[in-house]
C-alpha cells in the first residue's frame, strides 16, 4: 500500500486506521447506494457514488474510482438503467478492493 | 495556526488531519458544508479551512461565497477540495471566493506547501489587521481642526459655535491638543522698537 503510506506521511497505524475506517464505512455505504437506486433516487445515487469514489481514490483503486466516476456521471445524465449495470460491475471490484485490504491487513498487522 | 476539514468521507478526513497535524497545525474536523460555514462564521474562526467541493446541505463553493460575503479585517484562507479537477471548475471554485483549490486525491506534499503558503498570507493579513486597529485607535485620541473657522481680521480672535470669541491659541489648543511657546518674530521685534515699546 505504498501510494495511502505516503499519504499519510509513513505512518504505518495511520495507515491501518485508514483502512480499517474504510472497511468499516464501504460496505453500508454500497448497500444503501443499491437502495436508492432501486427507489430511483437519482441526488441519493449521485452523491453516494461520488462519497466512494473520493473515499477509493485515496487506496490508488483506479477501477473502483473510474467505475464509481461513471456511476455518478450516469447518475447526472439521469440513466438510471445504464447507473443499475455500472453498479453490478462496481459492487464486484469493490469487494474485490475490500477483500484485498482485508488480506493486507492480516498479513501486515499493525506496528507503530 | 488552526484549520478545519470539511468533507463527509471519514477515510478523506483521516488522512488529512494526519498530513496537517503532523505539519504542525492543530485541526478542526466537520463533515458538512453548514457545520463548516457555522465554524466559519463564529466569533474566532480557523485561519484555514479545507473544503470539499460535494458535501450535504452546502457545497464548498456555496460555502466561500457565503464566507467572503461576510467582510473581515484578516479572513480565513479558504482551499476547496476537487475530484474533478477541470478547468471550469478551477474557475468557478475561485471566483466563488476560494483563495486556493487542490485536487483529491491529495499530495501530502502538496498540501503542507499549499497550507504554508496560506498561512503566510493568513499571517500577513493578521499583521495588517493589527496596524490598522492600531492606527485607528491612535486617530481616535487625535483632535483635528477642519472646517470653516470665523477669525477676526483685526485681533485674530476665533469665534466659537457658541458665538464665543477666543484667543486663536486658546482656541487652537482645544480643539487639537497643540500647545503653544510664544516668543516674537522679528518684524514685529522690529515694529516695537520703533513704536519705542521694546528695546533689544
Amino acid at each position: 500500500m505504498p501510494g495511502l503510506l505516503a499519504r499519510v506521511g509513513g505512518d504505518t497505524a495511520a495507515m491501518h486506521g485508514v483502512i480499517a475506517l474504510f472497511l468499516e464505512d464501504t460496505p453500508p455505504l454500497v448497500a444503501t447506494l443499491r437502495e436508492k437506486l432501486d427507489a430511483k433516487d437519482t441526488a441519493a445515487v449521485l452523491h453516494l457514488a461520488h462519497a466512494l469514489k473520493g473515499s477509493a481514490s485515496n487506496f490508488d483503486a483506479t477501477t473502483v474510482t473510474a467505475l464509481a466516476k461513471d456511476l455518478e456521471a450516469r447518475a447526472r445524465a439521469g440513466d438510471l438503467a445504464a447507473a443499475q449495470s455500472v453498479f453490478l460491475e462496481l459492487d464486484a471490484e469493490v469487494s474485490r478492493l475490500l477483500t484485498s485490504l482485508e488480506r493486507f491487513r492480516r498479513q501486515a498487522p499493525c506496528v507503530s | 495556526m488552526r484549520v478545519l476539514i470539511a468533507d463527509d468521507d471519514a477515510v478523506t478526513t483521516r488522512i488529512l488531519s494526519k498530513i496537517i497535524t503532523s505539519a504542525g497545525y492543530a485541526v478542526t474536523v466537520v463533515s458538512s458544508g453548514a457545520e463548516a460555514l457555522e465554524a466559519l462564521q463564529a466569533e474566532d474562526p480557523p485561519d484555514i479551512a479545507l473544503l470539499d467541493w460535494v458535501m450535504p446541505e452546502m457545497d464548498g463553493p456555496d460555502v466561500c461565497k457565503a464566507v467572503k460575503a461576510r467582510e473581515r479585517p484578516a479572513p480565513t484562507y479558504l482551499i476547496l477540495l476537487t475530484a474533478k479537477g477541470g478547468s471550469t471548475d478551477v474557475i468557478a471554485g475561485l471566483e466563488a471566493g476560494a483563495d486556493d483549490y487542490l485536487v483529491k486525491p491529495v499530495n501530502p506534499g502538496e498540501l503542507r506547501a499549499r497550507l504554508n503558503a496560506g498561512a503566510r498570507i493568513v499571517q500577513l493579513q493578521q499583521s495588517l489587521a493589527a496596524h490598522v486597529q492600531q492606527l485607528q485607535d491612535a486617530l481616535a485620541s487625535v483632535k483635528t481642526l477642519t472646517g470653516l473657522v470665523p477669525i477676526c481680521g483685526y485681533c485674530k480672535s476665533i469665534r466659537d459655535d457658541s458665538d464665543y470669541w477666543h484667543r486663536v491659541e486658546e482656541y487652537i489648543s482645544d480643539h487639537t491638543g497643540a500647545q503653544f511657546s510664544h516668543g516674537i518674530c522679528p518684524s514685529c521685534m522690529d515694529a516695537l522698537e520703533k513704536r519705542g515699546v521694546w528695546h533689544s
